[in-house]
């Protein structure tokens, strides 16, 4: 190689560095997996705050989400007494898996962007607040798991509970997201 | 702002091969005893450390990416052998694994699928002096060692992440820039082709530690990967062969 060929490579080296450095948008997407977690179960365990001994749990199950079968609501009522308080804590699990998988956990690790909301049929006496807030900063929202059910005279109807999903846009409210779980239980406080 | 400099140099290089080329008959001699230097160099950029991690669900990562430099270099010889060197240049990293951002975003928040798209990249510019040692390996031929210290401007990439799931949400890290003091040691071979012009063959090792302050926007809630400051070694090894004018 002569001379005069070095110093045109070298120039050519030069100016493909050039190149190298220069700008390239980059993009990924991550796609969506067909296997997501089902929510098939959801539970309420309530335990009034006067009787320890007095702990009334419902039930909602529906294992295959995406027919039409009518989900099980032979347990899915729960029994209050009136003028009371309860604590109650609230539970998703997928049954389908062996052992069953408990979605709470998940939920809880993801507080942050879920949210559970409580829609109290008109004719029903209770009140419902929920009692635990997630590490969000600096205002920390409410989450749901965790609730105080707080009853007066005597009623029955219906309470729908929802799980949320609000990624990036939790505020406190039920609005924002997509909801993971619609599902309702018979509410008798007597 | 980085493609109008990366046009001017590319002109530059051009222009020096056009006067080489026309210039270059005049020039059999071999003159290497030229007090003051100047010369254009390039090559490949290959970032190290936490600057070149692509983990998600580490901080320090940086997500840097090979890329290239230029530069352009002053050297006054004082003695026969030492000199002062100033180095003017530029690095590109560039960003890799944007993919492991989606990835990670997507899983963090539990949505169907994550788009990331990278804002600008990772680069440095620099500025920077220091002195200089040159030793006659066999005629024409010389090794050329450098340490450097000074400043840059250093940039680190932004992004926007689009979470989708039944409803959309956007957010990002919006660029960033930091001024920091740097060093670059190295060594180059350089040969003299002829009278004035001479080709060099180096590698360097390039380290700096600016202190970033970053923007997020649209963070609604706390999760996922959040990074409000990185202060990391940017370094890595630069690759350049360079055109070198002896006056």
């Amino acid at each position: 190689m002569n001379k005069k060929s070095i110093l045109s490579w070298t120039s050519l080296v030069v100016i493909l560095a050039i190149f190298a450095a220069s700008c390239k948008k980059e993009q990924a997407v991550a796609p969506p997996n067909p296997d997501n977690e089902l929510i098939t179960t959801v539970e309420l365990v309530a335990t009034n705050t006067s009787d320890a001994t007095d702990v009334q749990t419902a039930k909602w199950v529906k294992l295959n989400p995406n027919d039409t079968t009518a989900p099980d609501l032979s347990k899915a009522f729960l029994n209050l007494k009136a003028n009371a308080v309860y604590n109650v804590v609230v539970k998703f699990l997928d049954e389908t898996k062996t052992p069953v998988s408990d979605i709470t956990t998940e939920i809880l690790a993801r507080e942050n962007y879920h949210l559970i909301c409580f829609g109290v049929g008109s004719a029903l006496n209770l009140t419902v607040k929920r009692t635990d807030h997630d590490t969000n900063a600096p205002t920390p929202f409410e989450v749901g798991l965790q609730d105080a059910f707080t009853t007066t005279a005597a009623s029955t109807g219906n309470l729908e509970v929802t799980l949320h999903h609000q990624p990036n846009v939790k505020n406190g409210d039920c609005a924002p997201g997509s909801v993971d779980a619609d599902v309702n239980f018979n509410i008798n406080i007597k | 702002m980085k493609r109008k400099f990366n046009r001017i140099c590319a002109v530059l290089v051009m222009c020096c091969t056009f006067i080489i080329n026309s210039t270059y008959a005049q020039q059999e001699m071999v003159h290497p005893d030229s007090k003051l230097y100047i010369g254009i160099s390039g090559g490949l950029s290959v970032p190290m450390g936490n600057f070149a991690r692509t983990d998600y669900a580490d901080s320090k990562s940086g997500f840097a990416k090979m890329g290239g430099n230029i530069g352009i270099t002053g050297t006054c010889f004082l003695t026969k052998h030492f000199g002062i060197t100033a180095l003017v240049s530029y690095q590109g990293y560039g960003f890799k694994s944007a993919q492991n951002l989606a990835n990670g975003y997507k899983e963090d928040f539990a949505v169907d699928s994550a788009t990331a798209t990278i804002q600008g990249s990772n680069y440095t510019i620099d500025a920077l002096v220091g002195p200089y040692y040159s030793c006659t390996l066999r005629r024409n031929l010389f090794l050329d060692v450098r340490a450097l210290a000074g400043i840059t401007s250093a940039h680190l990439a932004g992004n926007t992440i689009y979470l989708e799931d039944q409803t959309a949400a956007t957010f990002g890290q919006k660029e960033s820039a930091a001024t920091a003091l740097a060093v670059q040691f190295g060594a180059a071979i350089r040969y003299n082709l002829c009278k004035h012009w001479g080709v060099s063959l180096g590698l360097d090792y390039f380290s700096s530690k600016p202190d970033f302050s970053i923007e997020n926007t649209n963070r609604k809630n706390e999760a996922g990967r959040i990074i409000n400051s990185y202060h990391q070694p940017m370094q890595g090894i630069n690759t350049n062969l360079g055109l070198v004018y002896r006056f």
